[in-house]
């Protein structure tokens, strides 16, 4: 139709004119994160903690793909925010030492004790299967195929920490079960 | 110029013509402020769609999460009745899209429009933290914008024609004020100039000019109606006196005859007159007798009372259309007209010496005895001039006085065979 060959070329033309006028395009960017990393340095952008950390220290717990994945990751924050990864060797990590936990892989006894431990207290606590957040913990990580990460979100457990989570990841934390690809 | 215009067509006009160059000023520049700042906002509006497109799908596109982008996209371009949108992630690759049902043909012709004039496409870069994670484009209807645009101009075609309607009125208020007034005024000049009808007065006008104007043609008017009236009484005055004049100067004043110079004028006509055949005009030219033994003897009123009893006498003898005037002294002629024959002239002539021939009983100076001698002659066959006639009557009229006193002489000879000029 004459109408579209004509709204797309005021399209290209006004694509065209923003590549010029925006040196910063989509297509010079970074690439995306994705993956387990992708998913968590999403939530931690997404979280304030009653006192700003910075950095961020985001503990490693367990075994797993998951948690080698995060210790290599070097840009899990931004410029404004930067986030170091550590992993932790004890069983449970010190008050004050960790910002962000994830769980890998351990005994589910060892989680509990974990997720019993910092409740209440202003540490982000992640995990992977459903059950890691009926435990208690906040996010739950869930593999859905390809690369792609689902996650739920414990809003209880958010809610008693006194983290603030944007409401726009809760609502996707929300969607997930129901409506992941 | 050929043709004059009517006054009430030029301003009539003048008004169309300006309020047209105003309503249309004003609308070019209406349309010109509305359409940049509908264009504008147009833009700013499909930017500001975008933009909170963009932050609203911010951690659906962060994560990655298509259902949720989707779910965003789908509800805030319906809600903002978008035609297109369209959200990709950073590596360009769509993570949502939306597109309105397909228009109907007036639609998709009034898009096309729109597209000419409107903006019908933005874009917002999804930002967070820094980075870039997508870019949201929508398509804008831009209808909206056009009906706006199409409103401003039906108000325009309105305000136009509410000119137009001003125009009449006004029209027909200054055919009331004006032209109407001015119309009558013109017509009330012919009036006055062609039937003379002074009288006439213009009517009172409302516009204050033109009332001026008919004040001044009243007062125009009213002058020439007393300078009519005054050269009607001038002329009236110098017809009078002409005809006293004119009196005097053919009139003897003594007896009341015509005198000489009148005499003269009534003679020259009839010798020009044309006559049937078998009529003729006699001249009769009478000398008193002892006029002078009279004035002598008993003064000049004596003389003068001779005189006027002659005058009685001899016109006392005279038909219908005969003539009597005194020549000067005792000098008296007579015409006669018409006469038949020469006996006919003969006798008048005897009578007449026969009437003055009675003694005068003045109260004053007694028995005056008064005769007159006579001289006839007929107007000759042929014409004669003037001058030959009076020759031959006075030529008779010697020859009277000297063959006896009181006596009728008729001049006989042939009028050709006199010694000219003789008289007058």
């Amino acid at each position: 139709m004459a109408q579209d060959v004509l709204a797309a070329a005021v399209g290209r033309w006004l694509l065209a004119l923003g590549a010029v006028l925006a040196p910063l395009g989509v297509g010079a960017q970074e690439p995306a994160r994705a993956g387990v990393a992708g998913v968590v340095a999403g939530i931690l952008s997404y979280t304030r903690w009653p006192a700003e950390p910075s950095p961020i220290k985001l503990c490693t717990l367990g075994r797993g793909g998951a948690v080698d994945e995060l210790n290599r990751s070097l840009d899990l924050g931004s410029a404004q925010r930067q986030v170091v990864v550590q992993a932790l060797r004890g069983s449970t990590p010190r008050r004050g030492d960790c910002d962000a936990l994830f769980v890998g892989a351990t005994d589910a006894a060892g989680t509990r004790v974990v997720l019993r431990e910092l409740a209440g207290q202003p540490v982000l606590v992640l995990g992977q299967g459903s059950e890691f957040c009926s435990d208690g913990g906040m996010f739950c990580l869930e593999d859905a195929g390809g690369s792609k990460v689902r996650f739920q979100a414990n809003l209880d457990a958010i809610a008693r920490s006194g983290l603030r989570v944007h409401p726009q990841v809760l609502r996707i934390a929300r969607s997930t079960p129901g409506g992941a690809p | 110029m050929s043709t004059r215009l009517p006054l009430l067509a030029a301003l009539r006009t003048a008004h169309l013509r300006l309020g047209l160059v105003a309503v249309v000023a004003a609308a070019l520049v209406l349309t010109a402020v509305s359409f940049i700042t509908l264009r504008g906002q147009v833009e700013h509006n499909l930017t500001l769609v975008a933009r909170s497109i963009a932050y609203t799908a911010e951690a659906a596109t962060v994560f990655g999460d298509a259902a949720a982008a989707q779910d965003v996209l789908s509800q805030m371009a319906g809600r903002e009745d978008l035609r297109a949108a369209r959200l990709v992630d950073a590596r360009g690759r769509p993570l949502a899209e939306f597109a309105a049902r397909s228009d109907g043909l007036p639609d998709a012709l009034l898009n096309e429009a729109a597209a000419l004039l409107f903006a019908q496409e933005a874009s917002a870069r999804v930002v967070h933290e820094g980075r870039v994670y997508g870019e949201v484009t929508v398509q804008g209807h831009g209808v909206g914008a056009l009906f706006y645009l199409f409103k401003v101009l039906a108000a325009i075609a309105l305000c136009t024609a509410a000119n137009a309607w001003l125009v009449a009125r006004l029209s027909r208020r200054i055919e009331r004020d004006i032209v109407g007034p001015l119309n009558r005024l013109a017509a009330l000049t012919r009036t006055a100039r062609i039937e003379r009808a002074l009288q006439l007065r213009a009517p009172a006008a409302t516009v204050k000019e033109i009332h001026d104007l008919g004040e001044d043609f009243n007062a125009l008017l009213a002058e020439i109606e007393s300078r009519e009236a005054q050269l009607v009484a001038k002329h009236e005055t110098l017809r009078t006196a002409n005809e006293s004049l004119s009196y005097l100067a053919f009139h003897d004043n003594l007896t009341g005859l015509p005198n000489r110079a009148g005499f003269l004028e009534r003679a020259s006509r009839e010798v020009r007159v044309p006559r049937p055949r078998g009529e003729s005009a006699a001249l009769l030219f009478l000398d008193c007798d002892r006029f002078k033994a009279v004035n002598d003897a008993l003064g000049h009123a004596a003389g003068d009372e001779l005189l006027v009893q002659v005058a009685r006498r001899i016109r006392s003898q005279l038909r219908d259309g005969d003539f009597v005037a005194r020549l000067g002294g005792d000098e008296f002629a007579v015409l006669l007209a018409p006469v038949r024959a020469d006996a006919d002239a003969q006798r008048i002539a005897e009578k007449i010496a026969e009437a003055i021939r009675v003694p005068i009983e003045s109260a004053a100076y007694g028995r005056i005895d008064a005769s007159a001698s006579v001289g006839v002659a007929m107007l000759p066959d042929g014409g004669a001039s003037l001058d030959q006639w009076l020759a031959a009557a006075d030529a008779a009229m010697y020859r009277a006085k000297a063959r006896s006193r009181g006596s009728v002489e008729f001049f006989e000879a042939r009028v050709d065979d006199l010694p000219r000029p003789l008289a007058a």
